[in-house]
């Protein structure tokens, strides 16, 4: 069908230009980037919506972005320092493990909150058209504040620390300009997976009671709570296919001299993360199109 | 000719049936086994025109052709009304205007930007605020904050809900949250407005104020695409109609005369339907013999709403010592079920309910009588329900038999003749002179 828009006469609207067609559904790798920078309020509004609506009606209100953290590092200082006693390379336990959570639970919320797009906003979807990716980039955005909340708490630890006197903890430095791109690495890793996730639970129901679980054991997979070098070499290669693993050890690297920064390791590991982010953005493209009609 | 700012070229839209909703993993593997191991052909089919189809089915027939090869060009500035019965087609159009939805085959084009209001107040969420769900669900609708802000405070004002727009919303009460969500709505500023139903929401004097908003739209020349049951409001704010049936267009014109068509295809003959012995709907339990309206001194359809009528239902029974119901609803020309009725509710004679009296074989007549002002003025259709043991039903006639309500003479008279309301009770009215004390006390 001829699709070549038509030179049109001056009407009286003269907002008529080239027209939207709306044509049977084509699944293909074709994102209109100038159309999510138009809903660039609506993600933002999402993104306030995320932040303000989850924490009405709590007592300690915001504070649990702290919270969250402080309990989990406090669970694995005792389950897997004190009593498994698994090493953390010579670094406190506290900010081993703190270190290692800013980034994984950046992921992992990213995943985990991104993989629910279509089955939570189903009835949204339902009656009104915006770029469906605006959920999960909104998503993306509404966990950096989380993001600055747990380095805040890890500097504040780091900083006692250093202070008491803490051997091998290095001084501030350039690197940890890196950090940002290791965050962007592991958000871009999230995004991927919740791509992914979310185009397959649109489909397969069954598949939101897999996320968490399947969460859960990439966490164990990861070096969060021991460090890669701790790992027998009979896993390495396995755990160096992880992409989650390079941009972790990065940022323990940085800030506490600890992790392994491999340039092959980390090539390998952006092109995974390529491979699923691209993939994801296909595949969610598809159930754009399809999730309505089996909603 | 004015270019189009909408166009529907041969737009056809297939739902599958049985297996809407998410398929489990296991279907899935289970169909990609048989077809990719077990090399088992997949059946396509073949729509009216010959063409192989998109839509795969296991079994023949489960496809449903919500639109099949419907085309249109609307201009810039129409108001164009779209009607049909539940299920014609109209609300999967809407949804692929809207973007929700893609056609099958087919192709829309849209020049200029499109706001669809499927619903009103999607995306509000109960724990925001009323001014943060109005930029959200602004926004949802394609509103830049910009015009959000600018138009704040008109969008409050109109909603009429300024005192609790710092309140969540979960607080309001669901008409003052949908008088937010149209308030919202009407100030979008798109150049196609799609609106599905949605002034079915509020008081009648919301109602009203949202139907001069609309107007107003269309008078500043916004295309304005609107689908209604209520035919008075699709009428009058709509100067074009198409009609919908079975997914294909009927007929597309000026709505006088489109509405007409489309009321006189939904109605019957008369006040009265008699069949045949052996004839008449029903089974080899009961068969209807006939229905028939009739006034204390006349039978006719067309009544006077303070006089009592009644309705008479003619049966023959087969099955002896049958324990029989009957059931009759009554449907105003807006599709608004007014009520249900059951023979079983009143009693005979004896005082005893009907049902515990079950009936021999024979012939016979059921007559219900309604009572004098209890229905408004206007046209309403009868179904008629006859029931084997309460729920199995034998014999239905449905919108078969109509009746016209009169106003009264002296009525007509005084008032306009347009009461509003579905029913137009007469209720018990008094007035007495009181006392300032008796004003204190209350």
């Amino acid at each position: 069908m001829d699709t070549t828009p038509q030179p049109l006469p001056s009407t009286s609207t003269p907002q008529l230009g080239r027209p939207l067609v709306i044509r049977p559904s084509r699944p293909l790798l074709k994102i209109d980037w100038a159309e999510i920078w138009h809903y660039r309020d609506l993600l933002m509004l999402l993104v306030k919506r995320d932040f303000s609506s989850k924490y009405r009606q709590t007592i300690l209100g915001p504070l649990w972005f702290l919270l969250q953290p402080l309990l989990t590092t406090c669970v694995f200082s005792v389950v897997f320092g004190q009593i498994a006693r698994i090493s953390t390379g010579g670094v406190p336990a506290i900010l081993f493990y703190l270190n290692g959570l800013i980034g994984w639970n950046y992921l992992a919320q990213t995943f985990t909150m991104g993989a629910t797009t279509f089955t939570t906003h189903a009835d949204m979807f339902q009656k009104v058209y915006f770029p469906r990716l605006v959920v999960p980039l909104s998503i993306l955005i509404s966990n950096i504040f989380s993001l600055l909340v747990q380095l805040g708490l890890f500097l504040g630890f780091y900083v006692y620390f250093f202070a008491t006197g803490t051997e091998g903890l290095p001084l501030p430095n350039i690197t940890w300009g890196l950090f940002p791109l290791f965050v962007l690495h592991l958000g871009l890793l999230g995004l991927g997976c919740a791509l992914w996730s979310s185009a397959l639970t649109a489909r397969y129901r069954d598949l939101s009671y897999l996320v968490p679980v399947l969460v859960q054991l990439w966490m164990y997979g990861t070096p969060i709570i021991y460090p890669l070098s701790a790992v027998p070499a009979a896993y390495h290669d396995w755990i160096t296919l992880n992409p989650a693993t390079a941009p972790i050890e990065g940022i323990r690297h940085i800030f506490l001299s600890a992790g392994v920064i491999d340039y092959n390791l980390y090539m390998r590991s952006i092109g995974i993360t390529g491979i699923i982010l691209l993939t994801g953005l296909i595949l969610f493209k598809r159930a754009e199109i399809h999730s309505t009609d089996t909603a | 000719m004015e270019t189009p700012i909408i166009e529907v070229e041969n737009v056809a839209k297939c739902y599958r049936l049985g297996t809407l909703g998410a398929n489990s993993l296991k279907e899935s593997l289970a169909e990609w086994w048989s077809k990719r191991i077990k090399k088992q052909t997949v059946v396509y089919h073949d729509d009216a025109w010959g063409e192989k189809e998109h839509c795969k089915e296991r079994a023949v027939g489960k496809d449903l052709w919500a639109l099949n090869d419907v085309s249109m060009i609307i201009k810039p500035g129409e108001v164009v009304g779209i009607i049909g019965k539940n299920g014609a087609g109209k609300s999967t159009l809407l949804k692929i205007l809207a973007r929700v939805t893609t056609p099958t085959k087919g192709e829309v084009r849209l020049r200029g930007r499109t706001a669809s209001l499927l619903e009103v107040g999607t995306g509000f969420h109960p724990d925001l605020t009323g001014r943060e769900n109005t930029f959200l669900n602004g926004a949802i609708l394609g509103m830049s904050k910009k015009d959000i802000v600018r138009n704040f405070d008109a969008i409050v004002d109109f909603s009429g809900v300024e005192k609790f727009i710092d309140t969540p919303i979960k607080r309001y009460s669901s008409g003052m949250r949908l008088r937010l969500a149209f308030a919202v709505a009407a100030f979008l500023s798109a150049e196609i407005v799609i609106v599905d139903e949605v002034l079915a929401v509020g008081d009648a004097l919301f109602q009203k104020k949202c139907i001069d908003k609309m107007r107003e739209r269309a008078r500043e020349g916004r295309t304005v695409l609107f689908v209604s049951h209520q035919l008075a409001v699709l009428g009058a704010l709509c100067p074009r109609a198409i009609w919908l049936e079975k997914g294909r267009v009927v007929e597309d014109g000026p709505s006088d005369q489109v509405l007409s068509n489309y009321i006189g295809s939904i109605r019957s003959k008369g006040g009265q339907k008699t069949w045949a012995k052996g004839e008449g709907p029903g089974d080899e339990v009961v068969k209807l013999l006939g229905v028939h309206i009739s006034s204390p001194d006349k039978q006719s359809n067309q009544l006077i709403i303070d006089e009592p009528f009644s309705i008479h239902i003619d049966f023959e029974l087969f099955k002896p010592n049958t324990k029989l119901t009957c059931y009759i609803t009554l449907v105003d020309k807006h599709e608004n079920l007014l009520f249900q009725s059951a023979s079983l509710c009143s009693t005979s004679e004896d005082g005893s309910p009907e049902l515990e009296t079950p009936y021999n074989r024979g012939d016979y007549r059921l007559s219900c009588t309604l009572p004098p002002n209890l229905l408004t003025n206007g046209h309403y259709l009868v179904n008629v329900y006859l029931a084997e043991n309460l729920h199995n039903p034998r014999a239905v006639s449905e919108r078969e038999i109509e009746f016209t309500l009169h106003d009264s003479p002296q009525w007509h008279t005084v008032y306009h003749p347009h009461w509003p309301g579905l029913i137009r009770p007469k209720l018990h009215w008094e007035t007495k002179p009181i006392s300032s004390t008796e004003i204190n006390i209350s």
